[in-house]
């Protein structure tokens, strides 16, 4: 009998933490909760946002969630959400069903993000100019030494249909041209980085974070827009000042020009410090013409 | 006769019996609504042998699930002739001819590879295997169909070892001692009397070891490389059933043409699942486990 009643107490001291655990988490007094859900591509600059944002203001507590940007946005149509992080505009479908649940999505610019093109260390080329992307991603190009390289096969990586960055790179290098079907499609930046890393033929296109975390263990290829023209690395000012051709916004969304605690939150995100912690993310500041443009919409 | 205090038990019993027919129920309902829509605009023909998966296509999207099919089912079929000669030749050694400390330390590794979560399979695929590969066969492209068979027939051995060691270690002991009695050697009793005594039992397992490998997901998408071409060449990157709607649901336009796409490739999953469970059922005489 004596272990039966210890197994009592036991569960009940539990229960107890439990119960104040859960009053603890999420019972705080006078809190605003902010919700932001979507991409995966922001997810770590929501996160790092959010932090800095929390430990200025302890009022407010902000529950950042990934899923991918569809994900986010049809949570903000479903009014689950505040804002929702998108690596891409918001398609006509998704804004049909919007208006349909009286929601009036309005976007925001929050950062800029280069794409950087990664080759194997051991691989000869340096630079490879539009035509030539597009050539390899598209199928017309196969063989390294079409673009300068010792003989080898070309095996192109990339993201999944559905990435923001699939469908930016097939729009700005492709120029709407389908993908090879041989491409291999990976789930993620981090994928593509491994595999380019151990595949000597290997060409991979990803967010400048990723590639600039592992750069020691593969090149990052310069970038032209014509065959004649200079190429460029995608440093931080290379792609600020549009010298570096591959990049794109990132943005969020919310529920009409948002007030109170998300309006204020959206002001620290476009803030200087807003900005700054977009660059130790490892995406690119706006140009301040853009910023001055948000600053002026958010009122 | 019953007692009176047996009725509650006896409906609880009934009532879980009855709720996970209802959650396969609604499962199956959810999918046919998510998933029709797609046949509205898509016919079934060209859903079932289009040759092209480009739902994101700028100029013509297309949503052609053979490439698919084909990538499921060479991967599939791979790890499963990789894995049942193996599982059950390991299942007879462990049941008839390992001794019992052996058997006391082997088993429960092997369980331990059944709680192995499915993506450290996965990346081991992606960064070692897929590297010995290249260095054995040269291959083109380092993710291919056999990279992901492998690791999946890896993933299915617990479940094809430790079910047919079950069927293996319920044949009765009389049957063993007759068959030595008369004089058959070890070997001999194995294949004559214990194997085809215990046949339906291995059959249960290797038919869930295929439903495993069917479903697989995560490892399978890390190690394949996933590109949507339809080829029987198992040193070619593929994409399967199972990968093609974990990559891309996250990111999907919700109620567009793609993402009822996701749910009809969905639906073909749990119907070819279905199937199997279906074929199990009939093809194995007198089932059981």
């Amino acid at each position: 009998m004596r272990t039966n009643s210890m197994i009592l107490v036991s569960i009940g001291i539990l229960a107890i933490l439990g119960a104040a655990g859960y009053i603890w988490i999420f019972q705080q007094p006078n809190t605003v909760q902010i919700q932001q859900k979507g991409s995966d591509t922001l997810l770590v600059l929501a996160q790092n946002w959010a932090e800095a944002y929390m430990s200025k203001n302890k009022n407010v507590e902000i529950v950042v969630s990934g899923g991918g940007s569809g994900t986010g946005i049809s949570a903000l149509i479903n009014k689950q959400i505040d804002i929702a992080d998108a690596s891409r505009q918001m398609k006509e479908k998704e804004k049909d069903a919007a208006a349909q649940a009286g929601v009036n999505p309005i976007e925001w610019k929050v950062a800029l993000d280069g794409i950087s093109i990664i080759v194997n260390k051991e691989n000869d080329v340096n630079e490879l100019s539009y035509e030539q992307l597009r050539g390899i991603y598209n199928g017309s190009i196969v063989n390294w030494s079409e673009v300068g390289s010792p003989d080898a096969t070309i095996v192109t990586y990339g993201r999944q249909s559905t990435s923001g960055t699939y469908v930016y790179f097939n729009e700005e290098v492709l120029k709407e041209d389908d993908y090879r079907a041989d491409m291999n499609q990976m789930a993620g930046n981090a994928d593509i980085v491994e595999a380019v890393i151990n595949d000597p033929s290997g060409i991979g296109y990803v967010g400048v974070a990723y590639a600039e975390a592992r750069k020691n263990e593969l090149k990052i290829v310069s970038v032209k827009l014509k065959a004649t023209s200079t190429a460029f690395q995608p440093t931080v000012e290379n792609i600020a000042d549009g010298k570096y051709p591959i990049s794109r916004y990132l943005y969020v969304y919310t529920d009409g020009i948002p007030k109170g605690a998300v309006r204020d939150y959206l002001k620290f995100i476009l803030s200087t410090e807003g900005q700054s912690i977009v660059e130790s993310v490892g995406y690119i500041p706006l140009p301040s013409s853009i910023l001055t443009e948000q600053i002026n919409k958010l009122g | 006769m019953k007692r009176r205090s047996e009725h509650p038990i006896e409906l609880s019993l009934f009532l879980s019996a009855i709720l996970s027919l209802l959650i396969l129920g609604s499962i199956f309902i959810f999918l046919i609504k998510e998933g029709a829509p797609f046949f509205a605009q898509t016919p079934l023909s060209e859903f079932i042998f289009g040759r092209g998966w480009y739902p994101a296509s700028f100029n013509n999207p297309r949503y052609g699930a053979l490439p698919l099919i084909t990538g499921s089912l060479i991967v599939v079929s791979t790890a499963t002739l990789i894995a049942v000669p193996l599982g059950v030749a390991c299942a007879i050694y462990l049941a008839e001819v390992a001794d019992k400390r052996v058997n006391e330390l082997l088993k429960p590794l092997i369980e331990i590879i059944a709680g192995i979560p499915s993506v450290v399979f996965g990346f081991i695929a992606l960064v070692l295997l897929s590297n010995i590969l290249h260095n054995i066969f040269h291959t083109t492209y380092r993710l291919n169909a056999l990279n992901g068979a492998l690791i999946l027939s890896l993933m299915i051995l617990p479940t094809i070892i430790s079910i047919s060691e079950d069927a293996i270690t319920s044949v009765l002991r009389e049957y063993k001692d007759a068959s030595l009695a008369l004089g058959a050697t070890k070997w001999e009793t194995i294949r004559f009397v214990i194997l085809p005594a215990a046949k339906s039992g291995i059959a249960v397992a290797i038919m869930l070891g295929i439903g495993r490998a069917v479903g697989e997901t995560m490892a399978v998408l890390m190690a394949t490389g996933n590109s949507a071409v339809v080829t029987l060449d198992l040193l070619s990157s593929v994409e399967t059933l199972t990968a093609v709607i974990a990559i891309e649901m996250g990111e999907v336009v919700f109620g567009s043409q793609h993402y009822h796409a996701l749910f009809a490739v969905g639906l073909l999953l749990f119907l070819i699942t279905f199937a199997i469970n279906i074929v199990s059922d009939l093809v194995i005489p007198g089932k059981k486990v």
